[in-house]
């Protein structure tokens, strides 16, 4: 019994002279650097690459850096944004479900030169497989309904005015299945194929990596819905009024001034997007101010 | 909370669908033309009748150009709303866009006249007096004969300093506090009926009576620029943030210090905060013929000396710039190192070597806790403190504790727990006044410590009838704290056991080394943290007395000595004291002044000789 005791005494004494020890040769450590750093030019131990990172600082400012405005009774907290005049105020939620923005992006839309900023805002509360899926080829969706952005669940509609616009924490998503059973349209082949082909890329040849980004996107069509489809005074693409649009809400979409200001844009932009740029026009891959419509 | 309820977006009128007309909408003067009209409505803001924010309003709308560039075209409207620009329609500024469907905006020139009427003399509002005050500022992009400098890039453009203002409205009744004075208001719309402009206004003008923007703010905006090694090298600048951060100037800024100046209150002109030159241009603020009146301004070092002046804010550590602050540096960073470095070693080593205790030592730390024991069971019980000193040494661990706790937030001002520890003291406005009254405290007590010692000596000599200043020398430096020779006979005979050269364990007398060690190092360091805490306190009356480079040196020797008193505290005092194992979490020794007789044994060992003498005596 005594030996016993003995022996944890001494384990314990092990432990904690070890722990001791350990502090406080960190400790040590740490104050060593820290008062060699004071000495010398602050400068000459900074990051002289920092205009080269000012792309990926902008990358980074969306989501983790801050800048604090202070203004006295309040204190905003905003993420900064390099060159941006207005203010934010904070950053909205991002999808965390819906797969394609895995590769893609909250911000995916870059092709349409002048609506790829309106295609970008729709992705806020349209999953993509609204408008570019489809589950059976020529078969567009006819059913919709609102799926939780953090989990990918069905959910009932979103109290629009209680939201800041576009912000409803759901998206609206296609339905599959029978009417008693509605699940969102989602890629379960697709997805787990994407996991796999992200392991193993560097392994693969071009010809593979071709092969492999065919299959991933197999039911995106060649045509997405447009805009037209949507903010049309005819039909819809979109039931609105049952997706919990209030109706007013839905005439507006509906309204002349939506269809119209879309058509113009369609009418005016879009065309030339299907056609081969001119040089100038790839070189810069922006619509030069005199170009006519 | 407050700020919560700013990030909420609540619809407002402007988000409901209006009543448009198809049939105008395909007329002649198209789609913009019928916004124009439709913004007559009393229903749309003020500030946006063409009706914008139907799409500007979505946080999505954004994209990524070819160069990799996120363009986000989101406009918060709230925040819009909260600052001088509410009132300012999209196309005040953006004046390029006259058509929807529209290209991309053209870059806002700020100096254009916008739709706002300047309302002292009703013409239209323009910045443009900000660029004649910029023209031979140190920013302007063009040198004095008006050809563009080089890495014309790096030359700030207006959007480089300033996002959308925002108020920062303050009542102003009996005190002084942010936010809108509701008194104020209600005065107001008693005649003036339209509430949004009377809080605009009223926040406008509030907004201007004291800084338009927080220091913190001001000071990151340059550390855009200054702060960038890569822009300093190519304009052949030092660090200037750096160094400024390290001043009391800008410790307090980053603690929230409203009043604590910031680039601005030194570097621009009092008449024109655009115009800033450098510093060896004669109408610069901060030329070394005009710093003084900087320095010395009404609302600053109004009592000092123009020797104030002298000081350098910009001081840095670069030997080649900076040769007497480098060494000043040095010096205590070899001494820190120099002196914590050994003991904490020796200490560690000390604490293995307890695991691994030689065959001798054990023997003779067993024969003394035996002998410890008789001595405490014939004395009832072993005293080592007495009342006074225990009460002495209190009264220091409060007053460090205090100096700690209200100097390292200074030390350390960009910890993100800085300011949390400073709150609890009251925040930058009463925690350093605190940290002064500590100090005060501890030199006084100090001070009295040290009389109290040598009139100890001084009665004791009457008692025996001694006299003469030989002898009272001699008596003080024969006093127990005082190191002696053997003290280092006692340093090598440790070192030699802990490293496993020699199986004897050194026997301390009433104070071992480190005891001695530590207790002069009070004198050092409260003798030097007093002085030089005394001299940054009074600058004003420093100025008086000395250059002000004085100063530098006494930040310097402040910062560093601070720092090597806490280190040897919490890595060398606690743990050599209350972390040896037997001894932990806590010693009673310091609370009821009587030492274990093992702990006798093996620390004081020698202090048993007299008593086992007596023993061997008697016996």
């Amino acid at each position: 019994m005594s030996h016993k005791s003995s022996l944890s005494k001494k384990l314990l004494l092990f432990l904690y002279v070890g722990f001791l020890g350990v502090l406080l040769a960190a400790a040590g450590g740490w104050l060593t650097k820290f008062l060699v750093g004071t000495l010398g030019d602050p400068l000459a131990g900074k990051d002289t690459q920092l205009a080269r990172m000012k792309i990926f600082d902008s990358v980074v400012a969306l989501t983790e850096k801050k800048v604090v405005r202070y203004l006295g009774e309040w204190e905003l907290q905003e993420p900064r944004l390099p060159g941006h005049f207005h203010h934010i105020g904070r950053w909205y939620e991002a999808d965390k479900y819906n797969f394609c923005i895995k590769c893609h992006g909250q911000t995916p839309h870059s092709n349409n030169l002048q609506v790829r900023a309106f295609l970008n805002m729709h992705n806020l509360f349209i999953s993509c497989q609204v408008c570019h899926v489809r589950e059976k080829e020529s078969l567009a969706p006819a059913r919709f309904a609102w799926s939780n952005i953090a989990d990918g669940q069905l959910c009932v509609s979103p109290d629009m005015s209680k939201h800041p616009w576009g912000e409803y924490g759901a998206k609206v998503v296609p339905l599959k299945n029978s009417e008693g059973d509605p699940r969102p349209v989602t890629f379960e082949e697709e997805e787990a194929f994407a996991v796999e082909y992200f392991k193993q890329r560097d392994r693969l040849t071009d010809q593979q990596k071709v092969l492999a980004n065919e299959f991933i996107h197999r039911r995106c069509v060649e045509t997405p819905v447009r805009c037209s489809n949507c903010h049309s005074m005819q039909k819809a693409f979109l039931p609105y009024v049952s997706l919990g649009y209030t109706k007013e809400r839905a005439a507006f979409l509906m309204s002349a001034e939506v269809a119209d200001l879309v058509a113009r844009y369609e009418t005016f932009h879009m065309p030339s997007l299907l056609k081969p740029a001119e040089p100038a026009q790839q070189e810069t891959g922006e619509r030069r101010p005199n170009d006519a419509p | 909370m407050k700020q919560s309820a700013m990030m909420n977006h609540p619809r407002d009128a402007a988000g409901t669908p209006r009543d448009a007309t198809a049939s105008s909408l395909r007329a002649a003067m198209g789609l913009f033309a019928l916004v124009v009209v439709l913004a007559s409505s009393p229903k749309l803001h003020a500030a946006d009748p063409e009706n914008c924010l139907m799409c500007h309003r979505f946080r999505g709308l954004a994209r990524v150009d070819k160069q990799g560039t996120y363009r986000l075209f989101y406009v918060d409207e709230t925040l819009f709303n909260r600052g001088p620009h509410a009132r300012v329609a999209c196309t005040g500024c953006h004046a390029d866009i006259e058509n929807i469907p529209h290209d991309d905006a053209k870059p806002v020139n700020c100096l254009r006249e916008c739709h706002i009427e300047e309302p002292t003399r009703e013409i239209l509002f323009t910045h443009t007096k900000v660029e004649t005050a910029l023209q031979g500022s140190v920013h302007t992009p063009m040198d004095a004969n008006g050809a563009p400098h080089a890495n014309l890039e790096d030359f700030p453009q207006c959007k480089d300093c300033h996002d959308i203002p925002l108020f920062r409205p303050i009542s102003i009744f009996k005190k002084m506090r942010a936010g809108v004075s509701e008194r104020a208001i209600s005065r107001c719309t008693l005649c003036h009926t339209d509430e949004s402009f009377v809080r605009y206004f009223y926040s406008h003008v509030t907004t201007r009576l004291h800084k338009a923007r927080d220091p913190r703010e001001v000071v990151s905006m340059c550390a855009s620029c200054h702060a960038d090694a890569a822009f300093a090298k190519r304009h052949g600048l030092p660090d200037v943030v750096a160094s400024y951060l390290e001043t009391y100037h800008g410790k307090a800024v980053l603690l929230g210090s409203a009043m604590a100046p910031d680039c601005l209150d030194c570097h621009a002109r009092e008449d024109s905060v655009h115009e800033m030159h450098a510093r060896t241009d004669p109408r610069s603020s901060v030329y070394s013929a005009n710093r003084s009146a900087t320095c010395n301004a009404q609302d600053c070092h109004d009592s000092a000396t123009p020797a104030l002046a002298s000081f350098d804010v910009h001081a840095t550590r670069n030997p080649r710039t900076h040769p007497l602050e480098f060494a000043i540096a040095l010096f205590f960073v070899l001494a820190t190192l120099g002196i914590l470095l050994p003991i904490l070693t020796l200490n560690v080593l000390g604490l293995i070597r307890e695991l691994f205790p030689s065959r001798q030592a054990e023997k003779e730390i067993e024969r003394l806790t035996e002998l410890a024991d008789r001595k405490a069971a014939a004395e009832g019980g072993i005293r080592r403190f007495t009342g006074g000193q225990r009460i002495q040494h209190a009264l220091l661990v409060v007053l460090f504790v205090i100096l700690c706790l209200t100097g390292f937030p200074m030390k350390f001002p960009q910890a993100s727990w800085a300011p949390v520890i400073y709150d609890l003291f009251g925040g930058i406005h009463i925690a350093p006044i605190i940290h002064r009254i500590a100090g005060v405290t501890l030199l006084t007590g100090f001070a009295v410590h040290v009389a109290l010692i040598l009139l100890n000596v001084r009665r004791s000599m009457r008692r025996e009838n001694k006299q003469g200043l030989r002898v009272y020398i001699r008596r003080v430096l024969a006093l127990p704290m005082i190191p002696q020779w053997r003290d280092m006979g006692d340093l090598v005979a440790m070192a030699k056991y802990v490293f496993f050269l020699s199986p004897k364990r050194p026997n301390y007398g009433h104070f071992c080394w480190k005891e001695k060690l530590e207790y002069l190092g009070l004198f050092w360091g409260i003798g030097l943290l007093g002085v030089t805490g005394v001299f940054l306190w009074a600058e004003s009356l420093s100025s008086h007395l000395f250059p002000s480079w004085v100063l530098n040196v006494a930040y310097l020797a402040h910062t560093y000595e601070s720092l090597l008193a806490v280190a040897h505290i919490t890595l060398v005092h606690i743990p050599g004291v209350l972390g040896r194992p037997g001894l932990s979490p806590l010693s009673g020794m310091v609370l009821n002044g009587r030492i274990s007789p093992r702990t006798l044994a093996e620390e004081h060992g020698d202090e048993l000789s007299g008593f086992a003498a007596a023993q061997e005596a008697v016996s």
